[in-house]
């Protein structure tokens, strides 16, 4: 069997596995090159959401270094109403999208 | 998390260099500028406003921060209503403030009794003087005694607990509570607006009402009696009082009280509405109507009103550039009177006081608050908004609220939100 051939049946194998199929590629921006945003500025609007994230207690995830994909998805989906909830909803409105990404690059570069 | 550090920029110096030989040239009452040594901040009161605005400006160097404070730590009036539901240590409320020593800040305990604001300093109640280059003050609230006949802080503090600053008082009303036998009346009777933490009485209620419930004390009732018409988050509560706590809370609005109470007879145990009816309870929590802090109504800072009147954008007093007033005592237009707005317009000060004194760059101000209020366990509730610095006063962005009709799911995920939010809120202001 040649290797396009292998790597068909594997994505098959996979598929039927899953039960489902696979997730489309994610279609936020890649991480930005460096420089890109504003890191200052998005430490500045971080200081909005250590009132919040900064336990440890569940119920509200930490922020720090988490992808900066995840972050600046999940602030663009609070924003759009895709996915909701009462005060990420607001907060993510009240930001242009620029400082959403600002504060997501922000959070993605903590260790 | 370590809350974000601004980093200081090559900026930071440039810009402070400018500010010295300008304060100089033009002669400014400013003489730690003059000096060229860093600027002086001086901070009253180190609750929620204070110590945050504290924390925040310090962070980066080049100011001197000193946080004044009459106490030597802080009592949380948010989760106190927890512990009165027997579901919250005391101890867990009280936040010393060796993280903000740590810091850099220096914290000093006296009262602030003065304001010598031509020559910039705060006058502590034995004599020292605190000079300034900028103050902020964030002393709280004051109660009206004058507002309510029999009601004094001897009664208040022994027989008729507030329990509206955290406290002995907090401490008086859980015992008198815990000594309530089946059958028996409480009272708590709430002010007309403005007062601290909209929904505060009526989680206060529910949480009564769920200490008396969990130790088998149905037949007890709650007064609540209220100078109000209407409350905060209204329908989610009574919704939970009839689901939770059925027959035990009876709201007395406006219409009954006329609007406000006119006496507290600590004797009797009774208190007369405006409306000459009188409301009688084996236990009462009276909680008065509120004004600034005495520090903040000094020398025409609140004008001709109980709050000071602040610029939206910086909370620089309206009436002496160099004060910043925020939290509670500032009248801060669209934004309730609660920790979390506190700590939000300190964050905003802080930038914007570092953009004036060492020329750092300026930030928009971010203003949001939200306030969660458990009625029964696994059922939290909240409200909140994000606001925007109008042209006259700060204004409402957009709001949330609750639902009536939501799953219990939600409620328990609010409800865990609720304790993650207290966890990280202290860790945010006291460090
Ligand atoms: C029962 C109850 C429950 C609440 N629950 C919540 C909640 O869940 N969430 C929420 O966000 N808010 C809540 N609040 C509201 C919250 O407590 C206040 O809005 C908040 O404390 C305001 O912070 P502040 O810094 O302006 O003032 P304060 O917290 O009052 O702090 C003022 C500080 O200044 C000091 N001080 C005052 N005057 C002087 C002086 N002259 N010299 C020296 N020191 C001085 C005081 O000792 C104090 O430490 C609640 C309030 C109550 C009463």
């Amino acid at each position: 069997m040649n290797p396009a051939a292998l790597l068909i049946l594997a994505v098959f194998a996979a598929l039927l596995r899953g039960g489902a199929f696979p997730p489309e590629p994610p279609q936020a921006p890649a991480a930005p090159p460096a420089g890109a945003w504003d890191l200052d500025y998005g430490a500045y609007l971080a200081e909005s959401c250590a009132a919040c994230h900064g336990g440890a207690t569940p119920g509200v995830p930490a922020l720090e270094g988490r992808p900066f994909a995840e972050l600046h998805e999940a602030l663009e989906a609070y924003a759009s109403g895709a996915r909701r909830h009462d005060q990420m909803g607001v907060v993510a409105r009240s930001l242009t999208p620029e400082e959403r990404g600002h504060v997501a690059a922000w959070f993605a570069g903590r260790p | 998390m370590s809350s974000p550090l601004r980093p200081a920029s090559a900026l930071t110096r440039r810009g402070f260099g400018k500010l010295t030989l300008g304060a100089a040239a033009f002669g400014l009452a400013t003489p730690s500028l003059a000096q060229g040594a860093a600027p002086r901040l001086v901070v009253v009161g180190a609750g929620p406003g204070g110590a945050t605005l504290a924390r925040y400006a310090a962070q980066g160097g080049g100011l001197s921060v000193t946080l004044i404070d009459e106490n030597p730590h802080h009592i949380t009036c948010p989760f106190s209503n927890y512990y009165l539901g027997g579901l919250y240590a005391f101890e867990d409320l009280i936040h010393g403030f060796d993280k903000l020593k740590a810091a850099g800040i220096e914290v000093v305990q006296g009262r602030a009794t003065d304001l010598d604001r031509e020559g910039k300093a705060v006058i502590l109640a034995d004599g020292t003087r605190i000079p300034y280059d900028s103050l902020v003050l964030a002393p709280g609230v004051d109660f009206k005694w004058e507002a309510v006949e029999g009601y004094t802080p001897e009664i208040a503090e022994t027989l008729i607990p507030h329990a509206y600053k955290a406290g002995p008082q907090t401490r008086l009303l859980r015992a008198q509570l815990d000594a309530l036998e089946d059958g028996g009346a409480v009272i708590v009777a709430v002010p007309g607006n403005p007062y601290r933490c909209p929904p505060g009485p009526y989680e206060r209620v529910s949480l009564i009402a769920h200490l008396l419930k969990s130790t088998g004390r149905t037949r007890s009732k709650i007064l609540l009696l209220d100078a109000k018409s209407s409350f905060s988050k209204q329908a989610l509560f009574e919704q939970g009082w009839t689901r939770h706590y059925p027959g035990m809370v009876e709201w007395v609005p406006a219409e009954f009280t006329g609007g406000g109470f006119a006496q507290v007879d600590a004797e009797a145990k009774t208190v007369k509405g405006l409306s000459g009816e009188v409301f009688a309870g084996d236990v009462i929590n009276f909680i008065p109507p509120q004004k600034a802090g005495a520090i903040a109504r000094l020398g025409g800072l609140s004008g001709e009103g109980d709050w000071a009147q602040v610029l939206p954008e910086t909370l620089q007093s309206a009436h002496d550039p160099d004060i910043v007033i925020l939290g509670d005592a500032a009248a801060q237009g669209d934004m309730p009177k609660s920790a979390f707005s506190a700590n939000s317009q300190a964050k905003a000060a802080a930038a914007a006081l570092r953009a004036r004194l060492l020329s750092e760059r300026a930030f928009p101000p971010r203003y949001l608050n939200t306030c969660w209020s458990l009625i029964e366990v696994g059922d939290a509730v909240k409200i909140g908004a994000t606001y925007q610095a109008g042209a006259e006063k700060i204004e409402t962005a957009e709001p949330f609220i609750s639902e009536v009709g939501e799953s219990a799911e939600t409620r328990k995920a609010t409800e865990a939100e609720a304790y993650a939010w207290y966890d990280s809120f202290v860790r945010d202001v006291w460090g």
